[in-house]
C-alpha cells in the first residue's frame, strides 16, 4: 500500500485526499490517477469543498480557481475550523506574492502530471504522519513522566500499565524513525518551520 | 565508521549513538562534550547557544587539534544578541537570531546538513546546551524541536551529543527530553574520586562511576 512504491514507510491507514477541481473531467482523472493508493473524495465546486471537509481529510488537492468560491477562502474555511490537513495548491500559474498569507503546505503548476500529483500526496501524508505520531508520542512520554514522578521504582517495574506505556512509546518512536528515514531536506524544513506556526497557534 | 582509535571513548557508546550528557554544573559536562565528538567523528556541527562561534571553534581545536574550517560546522545562537550588525553566514558558520528561534536553529541545521553531506568521513552532531533552549521556549516545543533534530541526526547515520544542566528541582522535569536518546552519561563531582561519569541506557545494566 501508499503512493510511494517500493519504500518501508508504515501506513496502517489509507491517505483520504479530497480533489476540489471544477473541471469535472481532469478532478476525475487526478482521481483515477491516486484511487490504487488513497481514498479519493472529489468536489466540482468551492462549497461541496466545504461541506466535504472533515476530519478523515489528510490531504486537499485545492485548485485556486473555483467558479463559486475562490480557492483562498476554501482554504481559510479549512484553517477556520481547525481541520489537521495538508493542502497543496494547483494553479494555473506559478504563485506569486499574492500567495504568502496563505497557509498551504505545497503547489503544483497545472499542468500536472500524474507522478507529480503522486508524490506531492506522498510528501503532505508523510509530514501529517510524523506530525501526529509525534504529538502522540509527546502525549505517552507526558504520561509515563506522570507516573515515574509519582511510584516508587518498584511501583512502576511491576505496573502493567506503566510497562504497557512504555512499549507503546518505543514503538511510536521506531515508526517516527522509519517515517523520518524517508525525509528529504526540504521536509526537516517544514517541519522546523512548522514548530513555529503550531507555537503561535497555541499562544 | 568514522574513527574510533585513540581519543576519549566510551565502550558502550557506538559512532552512531544519540546521547545527552546531564549532570549538574561544573562537573565536566562541556569537556566530555568536546572530547567525544572529536573521538567518535571526524566532521562535526555544532550547535552553541551559550558560546560564539569563535569561542566553540577555539574550544574544539584546542580538544581535536587544527580541524580544517570545512570540517567544522557551527550554529551560533548568541552573537546576533550581542552585534551591532548582524553576522553574516558563511558556508559553515552560521547564525540564528536566539537561542528560542527553534526554527531557524532547524532551519540553518539543514543547510548545514546539506554541506556536510558532502563531506568524506564520520560526521557528528553536538548541542550545547539544552539547558538555554529550557529556558526560552516550554517543554512540548523543546521535545518536539529534539524530535525532528534527533530523527534527522539518527537519519543520516551520525553521531549526536547534546548537554543539559540538571538541579535537584529540575532533574524531573527534564527526563521527559531522555526519550529522544539511545542512552544518557551522567556526570558529578565526587568528593574524593573528583569528576566521574557513568552510562546509562546503552547497556542492559547502569556502568559504574568511572573518573574522567
Amino acid at each position: 500500500m501508499g503512493v510511494r512504491r517500493g519504500t518501508a514507510m508504515p501506513r496502517e491507514d489509507q491517505v483520504t485526499v479530497l480533489i476540489v477541481e471544477d473541471e469535472r473531467e481532469l478532478a476525475d482523472t487526478y482521481a483515477r490517477w491516486l484511487a490504487d493508493e488513497c481514498t479519493v473524495h472529489t468536489a466540482y465546486n468551492g462549497s461541496d469543498a466545504i461541506d466535504a471537509i472533515n476530519d478523515s481529510i489528510d490531504v486537499v488537492l485545492l485548485d485556486r480557481r473555483l467558479p463559486d468560491i475562490p480557492g483562498r477562502e476554501v482554504l481559510e474555511a479549512i484553517r477556520e475550523r481547525g481541520i489537521d490537513c495538508r493542502v497543496a495548491l494547483i494553479t494555473a500559474v506559478d504563485p506569486d506574492f499574492d500567495i504568502v498569507d496563505m497557509e498551504f503546505e505545497d503547489y503544483i503548476v497545472k499542468p500536472v502530471l500524474k507522478s507529480e500529483l503522486q508524490s506531492i500526496v506522498d510528501r503532505l501524508y508523510r509530514l501529517s504522519a510524523f506530525d501526529n505520531r509525534s504529538q502522540e508520542s509527546f502525549a505517552l512520554a507526558s504520561k509515563l513522566e506522570v507516573l515515574q514522578d509519582e511510584k516508587t521504582h518498584l511501583e512502576l517495574e511491576s505496573s502493567d500499565e506503566y510497562n504497557a506505556l512504555k512499549e507503546d512509546l518505543e514503538a511510536l518512536q521506531d515508526g517516527i524513525d522509519d517515517i523520518l528515514r524517508e525525509f528529504d531536506h526540504r521536509d526537516f524544513t517544514t517541519l522546523y518551520e512548522e514548530l513555529t506556526d503550531r507555537e503561535e497557534l497555541e499562544n | 565508521m568514522g574513527k574510533t582509535e585513540g581519543g576519549f571513548l566510551i565502550e558502550e557508546l557506538a559512532p552512531d549513538d544519540t546521547i545527552l550528557i546531564s549532570g549538574p554544573p561544573m562537573t565536566g559536562k562541556y569537556q566530555l562534550y568536546l572530547q567525544l565528538l572529536s573521538s567518535y567523528a571526524d566532521n562535526v556541527i555544532l550547535i552553541s547557544t551559550k558560546n560564539s562561534a569563535a569561542r566553540i571553534i577555539d574550544d574544539f581545536r584546542e580538544v581535536a587539534g587544527d580541524i580544517p574550517e570545512e570540517r567544522l560546522g557551527v550554529i551560533d545562537c548568541v552573537s546576533h544578541n550581542d552585534a551591532v550588525e548582524d553576522p553574516t553566514d558563511s558556508l559553515t558558520v552560521k547564525y540564528a537570531k536566539s537561542p528560542n528561534n527553534l526554527t531557524q536553529i532547524g532551519v540553518q541545521f539543514t543547510e548545514l546538513t546539506e554541506v556536510f553531506e558532502a563531506q568524506s568521513g564520520h560526521t557528528g552532531t553536538g548541542i550545547h546546551s539544552l539547558s538555554q533552549l529550557v529556558m526560552h521556549s516550554d517543554m512540548k516545543s523543546i521535545y518536539q524541536f529534539l524530535q525532528v533534530l534527533t530523527g534527522q541526526i539518527r537519519s543520516a547515520g551520525w553521531f549526536g551529543v547534546a548537554v543539559i544542566d540538571t538541579s535537584i528541582d529540575t532533574e524531573e522535569e527534564l527526563r521527559i527530553l531522555h526519550h529522544h536518546f539511545d542512552g544518557v552519561i551522567e556526570t558529578r563531582e565526587d568528593e574524593s574520586a573528583g569528576r566521574q561519569y557513568r552510562v546509562r541506557g546503552l547497556a542492559p545494566t547502569v556502568t559504574d562511576w568511572k573518573s574522567f
